[in-house]
């Protein structure tokens, strides 16, 4: 169903617009899909196992404006900080993973409150643009090996891991297991908890290589950077075929929408689609995506 | 003997545990109102200033336009679903109020709110009841269209100020007590009543209890369920109006911090996340300890952006609450 509609839309791009079918733009394309793609896996696990997360964004930001800040005013390697970022993005989840499974917190309630934590965050480590990024942190984002992009390599990279962590590891299944029906999960011995703090803690991971990567596309680190980000990453979720109850969705359908979000918002770039409508017309899209989605109410 | 001295342990621990529920329990029900007497007092020692007559009333103003979309949240709450599109829904309110400062048509607005109200109440009411939808999901697509509506009617420029008659209500006094304290005090008092003593507040608690048990009671559940979504938008569009003349100017933030505030005030107030329980009162507490939390800061002088930890964190502090309660009664 919704390749249906991604390859559709692209096919009609393509026989229309020369300059979407040209190669600069299909890389571009997949480039500009790789936040979205990286935080939608993380929110993929969480959903799975019948959570949501909706400080995704702003675990986002906090994570690239705090890198930016420290990699401008230390002498560690970039590496190091870039290492640094990610273990705090995942204890980030953790926490979140961690107040859903030990305090019983409803998810979506508990994730909103620490959006609105972290956004005082950001606020708190820069109002203004900060941080001067070095060259090695921005190669993240240019490097290209012959005309692709190393960073698109390396998220389709992550697109198969993720694929293969949910299909073959007992993680995976037990991710599905566990929010497609706790109790079950529970009589065969899964230990639920843990399942859940771990899909946190993968989201906070993601989130904060979305971060990161955003960071070093800008250069600077920039206090707006990740807005909406956690919207529209369960709007591709659901679009892409993923339960809001828990226990089923998959990578490929996740793909999928984040591939059909990415090139609505290519095209709307490439036909100079004015920016005050932009918003409108992607919300009616969401509007109708929500409304004809069928909502399983057997469960 | 010894099954006593076996049995001792087990029964210490019960009373504990005992114990510890009764405190949830109270903490659910009363964590706004203690909170808000502990603040004050803190207040009266740390920050003198906060009790100035000016700082009490602007105090005031801001918990009752708060309390205001509050009410509505509460009633979505109650019924098991809750509201993300309210602050896109004041926020458009006000930039319609400014464009009828420069026409003057006071009839034209008045029907235009009524529409905007109509138009998004129905249409979340549609989407959760026949659609079947996530109050959350179909909340947030609605936020999304109406603030991308917002945008493409304004061009983005939805800068403008508020028309004087609206500047005398939102500043104004009557009795020495501020007009939009005494609309959101009488709103208050009619949600009380409604909640308490008509058959739609018991079909509503009803409703958010037990969906299937209010099913066969022979409860409209739909209607009702419908019904709170068409209460958060014209609470949210009264709030977006007050607001504006309260300011008198109008911008693109002007209502962003009010989903995720009403949300938080709601339930610090008592109203459970999963539906049927929760009342006026309560909530209004909730929504008065947030104002005088972030008050509290700015009188101290710390920075702009404590005041959204602090509003995060008093929502993740209350659903702990919660949490840990319904735990235990599950257990129970």
């Amino acid at each position: 169903m919704i390749y249906t509609i991604t390859v559709v839309l692209i096919l009609v791009a393509s026989i229309f617009s020369a300059t979407f079918r040209d190669l600069a733009n299909v890389t571009d394309v997949l480039r500009q899909s790789i936040v979205l793609g990286l935080v939608t896996i993380g929110q993929l696990f969480v959903m799975l196992a019948r959570g949501i997360d909706m400080s995704v964004g702003m675990s986002a930001r906090v994570i690239g404006l705090g890198v930016a800040v420290v990699l401008t005013s230390t002498v560690l390697p970039p590496a190091v900080v870039l290492m640094l970022g990610l273990l705090a993005g995942a204890l980030l989840g953790l926490l979140n993973g961690t107040l859903v499974a030990k305090f019983g917190a409803q998810p979506f309630i508990v994730t909103l409150g620490m959006m609105g934590v972290l956004y005082g965050v950001g606020l708190a480590i820069s109002s203004g643009p900060t941080g001067l990024v070095p060259f090695s942190v921005m190669a993240i984002y240019e490097v290209t090996a012959g005309p692709v992009p190393v960073a698109v390599l390396v998220m389709g990279l992550v697109w198969v891991v993720a694929w293969w962590v949910l299909r073959s590891t007992r993680f995976g299944r037990a991710t599905y297991a566990v929010g497609g029906s706790p109790d079950v999960a529970r009589l065969a011995g899964l230990n639920g908890d843990r399942v859940i703090m771990l899909a946190y803690t993968l989201s906070g991971l993601m989130s904060a290589a979305a971060g990161i990567f955003l960071l070093a596309r800008s250069g600077v680190g920039n206090p707006n950077m990740a807005l909406g980000l956690e919207f529209k990453s369960i709007v591709a979720a659901a679009i892409g075929g993923v339960s809001l109850y828990g226990g089923r969705g998959s990578v490929a359908g996740v793909f999928g929408a984040v591939l059909l979000i990415t090139v609505i918002s290519n095209l709307f770039d490439l036909f100079q689609f004015s920016a005050y409508f932009q918003d409108l017309a992607l919300g009616l899209i969401v509007l109708l995506a929500v409304a004809i989605h069928k909502t399983d109410t057997n469960r | 003997m010894s099954d006593i001295a076996t049995l001792e342990p087990a029964v210490t621990s019960a009373r504990k545990s005992a114990r510890v529920a009764r405190i949830l329990d109270w903490l659910s029900h009363y964590a706004a109102f203690s909170a808000v007497v502990v603040t004050l007092i803190f207040a009266s020692v740390f920050a003198p200033a906060f009790f100035s007559s000016g700082n009490i009333r602007a105090v005031l103003i801001q918990t009752s336009i708060l309390g205001i979309v509050v009410l509505g949240q509460t009633v979505a709450l109650i019924g098991r679903g809750l509201d993300m599109s309210v602050a896109a829904v004041m926020t458009f309110a006000a930039v319609l109020v400014a464009q009828s400062a420069a026409s003057g048509n006071v009839l034209l607005l008045l029907a235009q709110l009524v529409v905007l109200t109509a138009a998004v109440g129905i249409a979340n009411g549609l989407l959760v009841t026949w659609r079947r939808v996530p109050p959350f999901v179909a909340t947030f697509a609605l936020l999304i269209v109406v603030d991308g509506a917002r945008l493409a009617y304004t061009r983005g420029q939805s800068a403008g100020s508020a028309p004087e008659w609206l500047r005398a209500v939102g500043t104004g006094s009557v009795l020495g007590i501020p007009a939009p304290v005494l609309i959101w005090l009488v709103l208050l008092g009619f949600l009380f009543v409604a909640l308490k003593a008509t058959t739609w507040g018991r079909w509503l608690y009803a409703v958010g209890s037990n969906r299937e048990a209010a099913r066969h009671a022979g409860v409209p559940v739909s209607a009702v369920v419908a019904s709170t979504f068409l209460m958060t938008a014209a609470m949210a569009t009264i709030a977006g109006v007050l607001l504006s003349g309260y300011v008198g100017y109008v911008d693109n933030t002007l209502g962003a911090n009010y989903n995720l505030n009403s949300m938080a005030a709601a339930i610090i107030g008592g109203v459970a996340f999963s539906g049927g329980r929760g009342g006026a009162v309560g909530s209004a507490m909730g929504a008065l300890l947030l104002i005088i939390l972030v008050n509290l800061l700015v009188v101290m002088g710390l920075d702009l952006f404590w005041q959204m930890i602090v509003q995060g964190a008093v929502l993740v502090v209350a659903v702990l609450i919660q949490g840990l309660r319904a735990r235990r009664s599950e257990r129970a």
